[in-house]
């Protein structure tokens, strides 16, 4: 019985030995392993390294906006992608463009008078919904433009 | 009728008599300490690192317990309390980040006898998807 149970006790300790090994070679690594700048982009300093176009995020922006209905999620996802420091470029590259306050689109129906021009905030607070828009002013408002 | 083998009284008493029940009670209580000890094992929680090329932390330690409380009182219970939630995470940095989340640590979940939950399982469990994009706008790339 002696025998028996020392054997038990050795089986029992090899597969404890073994699950505790795979556990450790399948252990997930800690987040952040060094792989170049902060990814939130929310440090003083400004860019994480990858190349920036302005122009680009402001015409995913338009596109998400021109239309009658907004696509807000479009919207959000280019945001998480600009920096304070590259959302004054993107305000930039958006320049001024016509906007109809009434349909909430480019449509304009007379022929008479041509549609007022708006910034990219003035655009981004008419579209939005107001938690949305109060996210980005909380991100950009050190700016000064939202 | 003559009773036999197992049917037998008298020899099955016998068999159960002979079973090793000792050793089947500490196989079942070796079983269960095995089972606890691996479960919290592998429940514990496992705190981030800083990462020291993305930059100091823009929060304290002080200030990530300060705000791991906050976070959590107001997504305890009814409500998720969005705009608190949203005002703390507002601004910090990849490694204000990893301080919060450690600061967090494990907490228990608002759905009883489920698991204790971390940072950013409690923030996928408590917000929708656009409430979740809107936080990720604040901190990217982090949860």
């Amino acid at each position: 019985m002696k025998q028996d149970e020392q054997k038990t006790i050795k089986i029992v300790a090899t597969i404890g030995a073994v699950l505790l090994l795979g556990y450790f070679i399948r252990r997930r690594p800690d987040s952040g392993s060094g792989y170049g700048d902060d990814p939130t982009e929310n440090n003083s300093q400004n860019g994480n390294g990858v190349v920036f176009n302005p122009k680009i995020a402001a015409e995913k922006l338009y596109d998400a906006m021109k239309e009658m209905g907004t696509d807000e999620n479009a919207i959000m996802q280019v945001f998480q992608t600009v920096s304070v420091g590259n959302f004054v470029k993107v305000f930039n590259a958006f320049k001024l463009r016509s906007y109809n306050d009434q349909l909430g689109n480019q449509y304009n129906f007379n022929p008479f008078i041509s549609l007022p021009t708006r910034s990219l905030s003035y655009w981004l607070k008419k579209e939005l919904s107001s938690s949305s828009f109060e996210t980005l002013r909380i991100k950009y408002q050190s700016t000064n433009l939202i | 009728m003559k009773p036999e083998k197992l049917g037998n009284p008298i020899v099955a008493g016998a068999i159960v008599t002979q079973l090793p029940w000792a050793w089947l009670f500490k196989v079942v209580v070796g079983c269960v300490i095995v089972y606890t000890v691996v479960g919290r094992f592998t429940n514990r929680f496992e705190s981030a690192r800083e990462v020291s090329s993305f930059g100091p932390a823009n929060i304290s330690t002080g200030q990530a317990k300060i705000k791991a409380n906050i976070i959590h009182q107001a997504m305890r219970g009814f409500g998720n309390g969005f705009d608190i939630v949203r005002q703390n995470l507002a601004g910090i940095n990849h490694n204000g980040w990893v301080r919060l989340y450690n600061a967090f640590g494990n907490r228990p979940s608002n759905i009883p006898l489920s698991d204790d939950k971390n940072l950013a399982e409690w923030l996928e469990m408590e917000f929708s998807t656009n409430q979740l994009n809107e936080l990720r706008v604040l901190v990217p790339n982090v949860f």
